[in-house]
């Protein structure tokens, strides 16, 4: 008996391996030959180790049950309001027994759980039993593109594989035959049709997989091999979307009540939902430090490209819908609308921007994703022309329930302002891309290529915003709000965060300095900060009247500068100080939202000045050594050493700003005032007023969601277009 | 035996060298105004008189004044006594003279008496023993670091235009609350002229806005509502986070991928359904019955919470970040502590409670503060779950509401929004070094 052998195993390795467990030789309750009868635990499972994630679990429930109901369970039943018309009976209590007219109260959970939802009249998906089955759908979708891409890279004999999976989708596809119980007799049709394409694209896939060049090929042969590959990837992208169209389409025919427009809206806000999926998970760095294994993590690349396909798959149907049903209106047939969706398909593929990505899955190149966003706009703009005879009613709610909102409204006529928006997004991609090349250390003429880069900016920003404002002129009111609303948001978010960060690092960086009373200057500069956000919000709506005897008037007028209104000023600042004759976008935000932002600004100089204080304390002084060493002055000090080591902390703040600056809410609302005419009115205000006021529930929730999907976009192009400068020394 | 109990006072006395001295200075002289100012009363108005009220607070501050100075140990809790009593005092008379719109004698006397309390215990906390920081990384870096130092220029180059843009730069920091504060003590007219500082301190203007306002009612909300937030917050996430942190159950990681992937969304998402799940438009919730048994905190009518203190604060009892916060905290805790509890027969929750707890106290402070700042800013929660207004809104819908109908009595709503502030003032001065250094650090770690 060696001494590890007592350190493992304790007391009872040494007094006699052979002996029964007595009381004297237990290591824990679960030797007790009474508890293991007890429990009937297996020999191999030490009840220690039960015990403990027991002990987790119950530490970690009250947490995990207050998150899930009040964190995660509101998100996905936020993405199903917005899909749905709220209609709600005023002056009837929720679920109180009876409720419905002339029915027994329902006594059992399920029962009573039907009654509370009864009385929202849904006009949409209709039940919990169809998203229910849709997700059963989805599942197996997943499931039959997981077998065909495991068929695929387990390298076997390659004819009895091709059998074997055309066997699996047909089996897969009588299955999904079999459920579709009532319908329309085309359905089944298309069905086994979709099944057998599919079948033949795996078996065709599977030929062009393999390498039949030994040799470098030519690029005449690797264009063709591209080409090949994007059709055939579009190809497959748009069948699989066709069997899940058709899973679904069979699924929703269990239901009472089914409209195309029905399926269109799930689909729709389903797409959404796999975006915001996407594009959080794009990065795979953030996959590795949550702690996902590299099993998790292959599934989830998995599920990415599945779900990629599956979007691009989507989006290119319901946008060849779209365009056939503008251009066809109701003689729109399925196989037109396939080919429409074909030939989006080519055209894209073609252009090479996101079958690569997704489809062949090659490294991901993030600025080409975000198209991605750009086809769900155009798609869902497509949507507005939908011109079925009954379904019209439902597809415009739906449509008008904000989920468009984000977008545009075309008219058949407009297209042009479309394009002219789309047409100014793609200068300002090249602009980028030109300017990012000119800093790379082989490029010769720079200054040119800056101009160049400045010139395509200026021009993408009036041509974005020629085509947003010939877009957006024929909207419906609450959407023409809720846009207004977002420009706002971009106008207080960039009006504030810039400055903050410039003035807290100036104040920063003299607090770091040897001066007296740096403890009461940081004291004070941090006291905005710690005031509550509706008391400094109303001590701020006073100084900034627009009367002649307020604070800042006063002030103004007693060093003979010009006296403005202030909050009570719906005018554009560039109106009013500079005596333009702006409108729309580019005239800038009204005085009152200047008031604002100067409230912004007054709040988190401080805060942001005490973060950069502490980064300034992280940096070595051994760097500042040998640069004065080598003769450097103080601004090459500052701008060479200091400002890349804190670019860390000065992404952190600015993403964090941004978040903050579009999700605020409290100062916006006590600063509001009639006389600022609507003007302070940012996308968080707007959503309010349509909760509270109109009570338009679904509308609210689903401009909430278009919210934060700006939101998130807005993190991610940050994270991209800044975090190459970030220096993590 | 009079030598025996000369020596004991002897050594009682506090000594006079060093800062913590200075504060025992303080309790000495809040000690003896306190007594000079129970002699004066006593001699003007009479034991008996109508001011008995004014004449046993001295008499109590005396009393604690004299314990602090007898017994050091205590004399900081003493001052603090003596400070709540002295506000206990210029309450009262603020009662009873609410008429009074002046300064009049006995309201001078009760706010100096108040004053030196409330200096004393200033004292004490900035001279006395400091408070642990969270992370002396950051803040002794910044003041010890003599690599860092190097960056500082000398002090005589610049440093005029340094103290200049400091000067004025804290100014206009400070210039809101300078006018907020002279405006809240000046009558009506007043305020309409271009003027700095008022003529008389008009302190009805507090009395006002506390009673006739409501403010009463919203503060108390806002204190209730804090509490039980922090309460429940503090015991939920204090459990998860060591569970999160020290205990090894399956799936651990991805739980707490989970919860922090919640801190994303942004709260406007979440506040639609959460109203709807809250009004019990969704599933019924529990507890909504509509005579609760055991105390009257409104539990909900029918099947809702709305109108209730639940709606209030259960729903931010489950914080992400609070529960990140206090893991990365606790993870720092070696596990040979663990061990050696273990051994000593100890279980989970008995090591977390007598052992991890009172070691994180910095952590647990920070949490509770932005905890109560979360709380006490919450504007646009409250108004969704509340419908009437004076049954359980917050304080900060109370000025809100305040600002849309005060119109021009811009006095009145300043001196409400110096009510609004007063209690995170005091807060952030009190535990002001670890506050910050909370935030920088939650600032730091992202």
């Amino acid at each position: 008996m060696t001494t590890t052998d007592l350190q493992d195993k304790g007391p009872r390795a040494v007094i006699d391996p052979l002996a029964p467990p007595t009381v004297a030789n237990w290591q824990s309750v679960g030797d007790d030959p009474a508890v293991r009868r007890r429990f009937a635990l297996p020999r191999n499972i030490k009840w220690n180790v039960v015990r403990e994630n027991i002990t987790g679990y119950i530490f970690v429930s009250p947490a995990l049950l207050l998150i899930f109901l009040f964190g995660i369970f509101p998100i996905g039943y936020a993405i199903y309001m917005s899909i749905n018309q709220w209609i709600i009976r005023r002056g009837v209590s929720l679920c109180e027994v009876p409720i419905a007219r002339g029915a027994e109260p329902a006594t059992d959970p399920l029962g009573i759980l039907r009654q509370c939802l009864r009385h929202y009249e849904m006009s949409i998906l209709g039940s919990w039993n169809g998203v229910a089955v849709a997700t059963l759908g989805f599942t197996t979708l997943f499931i039959v593109y997981w077998m065909w891409v495991n068929a695929f890279q387990k390298k076997t004999n390659g004819a009895r594989l091709l059998v074997g999976r055309f066997v699996i989708s047909v089996i897969l596809g009588l299955a999904l035959f079999v459920a579709v119980r009532e319908g329309a007799w085309d359905w089944p049709v298309l069905l086994v049709i979709s099944w057998v394409t599919v079948a033949g694209v795996f078996w065709f896939s599977a030929t062009t997989h393999r390498p039949r060049f030994e040799e470098t090929p030519t690029p005449v042969e690797q264009t063709i091999t591209r080409v090949f590959r994007f059709l055939i990837g579009g190809a497959v992208g748009a069948l699989l979307l066709v069997a899940a169209v058709i899973a679904l389409v069979g699924v929703v025919l269990l239901l009472q009540a089914f409209s195309f427009a029905a399926l269109m809206a799930a689909y729709v806000g389903f797409l959404m939902l796999l975006a915001v999926l996407l594009f959080f998970t794009q990065d795979n760095e953030n996959l590795r430090e949550s702690g996902i294994t590299p099993r998790m993590e292959q599934i989830l690349q998995l599920s990415l490209r599945v779900f990629g396909v599956f979007i691009l798959a989507n989006l290119t149907l319901v946008t060849g819908i779209g365009i056939g049903l503008n251009l066809l209106g109701a003689d729109l047939t399925w196989p037109v609308a396939i080919a429409l969706a074909y030939a989006v398909l080519i055209v894209l593929g073609l252009l090479g921007i996101p079958f690569n990505t997704y489809v062949l899955g090659d490294d991901v190149v993030r600025l080409r994703g975000y198209v991605f966003l750009l086809l769900a706009v155009f798609t869902v703009i497509a949507l507005r022309g939908v011109r079925l005879e009954e379904q019209t009613y439902h597809a415009k709610q739906f449509i008008d329930a904000g989920l468009l909102v984000v977008g545009v409204v075309l008219n058949a006529v407009q297209w042009t302002s479309l394009v002219f928006f789309y047409f100014g997004l793609l200068l300002m991609l090249v602009a980028y891309r030109i300017w990012v090349d000119a800093f790379k250390p082989d490029s010769r003429r720079m200054l040119a290529r800056w101009m160049v880069a400045l010139a395509l900016l200026a021009i993408s920003f009036a041509v974005i915003s020629f085509g947003w404002n010939d877009m957006t002129s024929d909207l419906a009111r609450r959407d023409r709000l809720f846009l207004r609303g977002l420009e706002i948001t971009v106008y207080y978010a960039f009006g504030s965060i810039p400055l903050q960060l410039m003035l807290g690092l100036l104040l920063a960086y003299v607090l770091f300095q040897n001066i007296q009373g740096k403890q009461t200057f940081r004291m004070i500069f941090f006291i905005p900060y710690v005031t509550p956000a509706v008391a400094a919000a109303v001590v701020f709506q006073r100084i900034f009247t627009g009367s002649e005897v307020a604070l800042m008037n006063s002030f103004l007028s007693s060093i003979d500068a010009q006296t403005y209104r202030w909050v009570n000023e719906p005018r554009p600042f560039m109106n009013v100080v500079f005596g333009t004759e702006l409108t729309g976008f580019m005239a800038g935000p009204s005085m009152a939202l200047v008031s604002v932002v100067i409230l912004g600004i007054w709040t988190y100089t401080g805060y942001n000045a005490i973060i950069f204080l502490a980064g300034l304390g992280g940096i070595p002084g051994d760097l500042y050594e040998a640069a004065k060493v080598d003769g450097a002055s103080q601004w090459h000090l500052f701008r060479y050493i200091t400002l890349p080591l804190l670019s860390p902390i000065t992404f952190y703040l600015s993403l964090l700003g941004f978040i903050g600056t579009f999700q605020a809410f409290n100062t916006l609302f006590v600063m509001r005032t009639p006389s600022a005419g609507g003007t302070l009115d940012t996308a968080g205000l707007v959503i309010y007023d349509t909760f509270r006021d109109q009570t338009n529930y679904g509308v609210a929730a689903a401009q909430a969601i278009v919210l934060f999907l700006v939101i998130l976009i807005m993190t991610q192009l940050q994270r991209n277009v800044f975090e190459k400068r970030v220096f993590y020394g | 035996m009079a030598d025996a109990t000369l020596a004991t006072r002897r050594r009682a006395l506090p000594s006079l060298h060093g800062a913590a001295a200075m504060a025992d200075l303080f309790t000495i002289v809040c000690a003896l105004v306190l007594i000079v100012t129970a002699v004066y009363l006593a001699a003007i108005e009479g034991v008996l008189g109508v001011n008995i009220n004014l004449a046993i607070t001295a008499l109590a501050g005396v009393g604690l004044g004299l314990f602090g100075l007898y017994f050091p140990r205590y004399s900081r809790w003493s001052s603090i006594v003596a400070a709540v009593v002295g506000l206990n005092a210029i309450l009262y008379y603020m009662d009873v003279y609410s008429n009074a719109c002046r300064f009049n004698l006995e309201m001078t006397v009760a706010f100096w008496v108040s004053a030196v309390a409330a200096g004393g215990l200033f004292t004490q906390v900035f001279f006395s023993r400091k408070l642990p920081t969270l992370h002396s990384r950051s803040t002794s870096k910044a003041s010890t670091n003599g690599d860092a130092a190097k960056i500082r220029s000398r002090v005589a180059t610049g440093s005029i235009v340094m103290y200049t843009v400091m000067i004025v730069l804290s100014f206009i920091a400070l210039v809101p609350f300078f006018w907020m504060i002279s405006t809240s003590f000046m009558t009506l007219g007043e305020t309409i002229n271009r003027i700095w500082v008022p003529q008389e301190a008009q302190v009805c203007n507090y009395y006002t806005a506390w009673n006739s306002v409501r403010f009463n009612v919203y503060f108390q909300n806002s204190v209730i509502i804090a509490v039980f937030t922090i309460t429940g917050l503090l015991s939920v996430s204090v459990l998860s986070a060591y569970a999160f942190a020290k205990i090894n159950f399956v799936g651990r990681n991805l739980i707490f991928t989970l919860v922090l992937a919640t801190l994303m969304v942004p709260d406007i998402v979440v506040m639609i359904p959460n109203y709807l799940t809250i009004s019990g438009q969704i599933f019924p919730i529990p507890m909504s019955m509509t005579n609760f048994p055991f105390f009257e905190i409104g539990m909900g009518r029918g099947f809702s919470w709305i109108d209730t203190l639940p709606a209030l604060s259960v729903p931010f009892m489950g914080h992400a970040f609070s529960i990140f916060l206090l893991r990365q905290f606790f993870i720092q805790i070696p596990h040979e502590l663990w061990e050696a509890a273990r051994i000593d027969g100890a279980g989970h929750f008995r090591f977390l409670v007598q052992i991890v707890v009172p070691m994180s106290r910095p952590a647990i402070l920070t949490v509770t503060l932005l905890a109560f700042i979360g709380s006490w800013n919450a504007l646009l929660w409250p108004l969704l779950v509340t419908r009437d207004p004076l049954e359980w809104r917050p304080i900060s819908y109370g000025l809100q509401a305040f600002n849309d109908e005060a119109g021009t009595q811009t006095h009145l709503l300043t001196a409400a929004a110096f009510i609004t502030i007063m209690p995170m003032l005091a807060l952030y001065f009190v535990t002001q070094k670890s506050f910050t250094e909370g935030i920088a650090t939650t600032g730091l770690k992202g």
